[in-house]
């Protein structure tokens, strides 16, 4: 069986380059300093980003710059069978060290030394990519939190069918067996790669156009992220901003 | 969704909404000019001015030694105020002493300068810096006391203790507000007491001279 009907779909109506649907919200948790909740097609997280705070443990510190801390589970309902251990398997552990990565990366860790940064993921529904999610959620946190970084982190997952064919935003029924499958996360959805994943065997010919393709994926993924934060600091800053909107319009000059 | 991607340079208005003020992490602004600075929010690289967080743009100008300059800044809530997420040397911050010893006292901070800060940070509050006097004069106890609430400024970082050192040498600086022995409150009185709001006792301290305060 392939990804790939003899019509060019997949099994999901997709074409191989479209990425599932996003739904996002922005600010869940009142008590968090940033949250987000992510839906990337079937695939739901919850995120909740505190700090910078100053670190418990002395040991960890750092003199110039701060420590991001990344928490990555999976509730116990979210897949098919349930699951006994939520936390602490080989697994999500190495998915919190890339997510550490990468953010770190991303964000301007120079201006808070001494400082930590946590950011915690839960996978409510796993339907594929979840790494690649867990980024986009975690980014959206940041955002919500107001930690300054260069840019938004855009991930996505691409698979490669046995003809060299990539298909990206892998759901669950796509990531099977031995079919190679690619996790790219990338800054602004440009070229700088914070994050990459490899699983399975790949030819080294399919390597460049499955990147290709998600880098892609990835620009599109940071439109939707674009426009999911852009609505969130309209609907937080807009309604409160509108005398100084119009006392400051005239200062304001764009030039290329 | 089909996405319209952006995939040259990013510019700081919003592609289909016109010229907007809203800019999010990694739009590019400017470019790096003798008239242009980078401000709060914002970030240079490769000749160009990033901004680092979401929100509104916004510029002002300042004059440097007869030289105008104009300042790029992104903030994320409206209005002039500012929001600090940690303390840095030299701003002022509202702390709350934890305990003293014979040197030092420790010391909570909670705000700094108009800003709440969501996590407390520890700070430091040596005997040298109460008190423009010399050191063998000062009684600590008589300066402050567990409990107090004191303006403090942030003249560094303490590198064996990890916490930022404290200074209440300036005049504005000090107590604010007390504890008493039965856990009322004690306001301030003089330039040196605190006097309790419900036995009238007074104790000496470091009074912050704040006009509004010292009536």
């Amino acid at each position: 069986m392939s990804i790939i009907s003899e019509h060019g779909y997949r099994q999901d109506g997709r074409k191989p380059h479209q990425i599932r649907n996003l739904n996002y919200k922005l600010g869940v948790y009142s008590q968090a300093d940033g949250s987000a909740y992510l839906e990337q097609g079937n695939t739901k997280i919850l995120c909740a980003v505190y700090g910078p705070y100053e670190p418990k443990q002395r040991s960890r510190l750092l003199e110039d710059r701060c420590i991001i801390n990344c928490q990555y589970s999976m509730a116990t309902f979210s897949t098919n069978e349930r699951k006994e251990r939520p936390r602490g398997d080989r697994r999500s552990l190495e998915f919190a060290r890339l997510m550490e990565k990468a953010f770190e990366a991303a964000i301007l860790t120079e201006n808070y030394p001494r400082s930590q940064i946590d950011v915690f993921c839960e996978l409510l529904q796993a339907d594929g990519s979840h790494l690649a999610a867990c980024v986009n959620v975690g980014t959206l946190a940041l955002a919500d939190a107001g930690v300054p970084m260069r840019g938004l982190i855009a991930a996505a997952s691409c698979a490669c069918t046995p003809d060299g064919l990539a298909c990206v935003d892998v759901n669950s029924r796509e990531e099977m067996g031995i079919i190679p499958r690619l996790t790219v996360a990338t800054i602004s959805g440009q070229d700088a790669i914070v994050l990459a994943e490899l699983q399975n065997r790949l030819h080294k010919n399919h390597l460049i156009l499955i990147l290709e393709a998600a880098r892609k994926a990835t620009a599109h993924v940071h439109s939707c992220l674009e426009a999911a934060v852009l609505t969130h600091i309209k609907a937080a800053i807009g309604l409160s901003s509108t005398t100084d909107n119009d006392m400051e319009r005239d200062n304001i000059r764009f030039s290329d | 969704m089909k996405a319209d991607s952006n995939s040259g340079s990013n510019i700081a208005c919003s592609v289909g909404e016109g010229c907007s003020k809203y800019v999010i992490p990694g739009d590019r602004l400017f470019p790096i000019s003798e008239q242009l600075k980078a401000g709060i929010g914002t970030y240079e690289l490769f000749g160009h001015i990033y901004a680092s967080l979401a929100g509104t743009l916004h510029m002002y100008t300042t004059t440097e030694r007869d030289k105008e300059t104009k300042i790029v800044e992104v903030r994320r809530e409206s209005g002039k105020e500012k929001r600090h997420v940690m303390p840095y040397v030299g701003c002022i911050v509202t702390a709350k002493v934890q305990n003293i010893g014979q040197r030092f006292a420790k010391c909570s901070i909670h705000c700094v300068e108009c800003s709440v800060l969501s996590h407390e940070f520890n700070g430091i509050l040596r005997k040298e810096d109460i008190m423009p006097i010399e050191k063998e004069k000062i009684k600590l106890e008589q300066c402050v006391h567990p409990g107090d609430v004191i303006l403090a400024r942030v003249i560094g970082f303490g590198d064996n203790q990890h916490s930022y050192l404290l200074s209440t040498i300036e005049d504005e600086l000090g107590v604010v507000s007390s504890v008493g022995d039965l856990g009322e409150r004690m306001v301030p009185c003089s330039f040196s007491e605190v006097k309790s709001v419900v036995t009238n006792a007074r104790e000496p301290r470091k009074v912050a001279r704040i006009p509004d305060l010292n009536c």
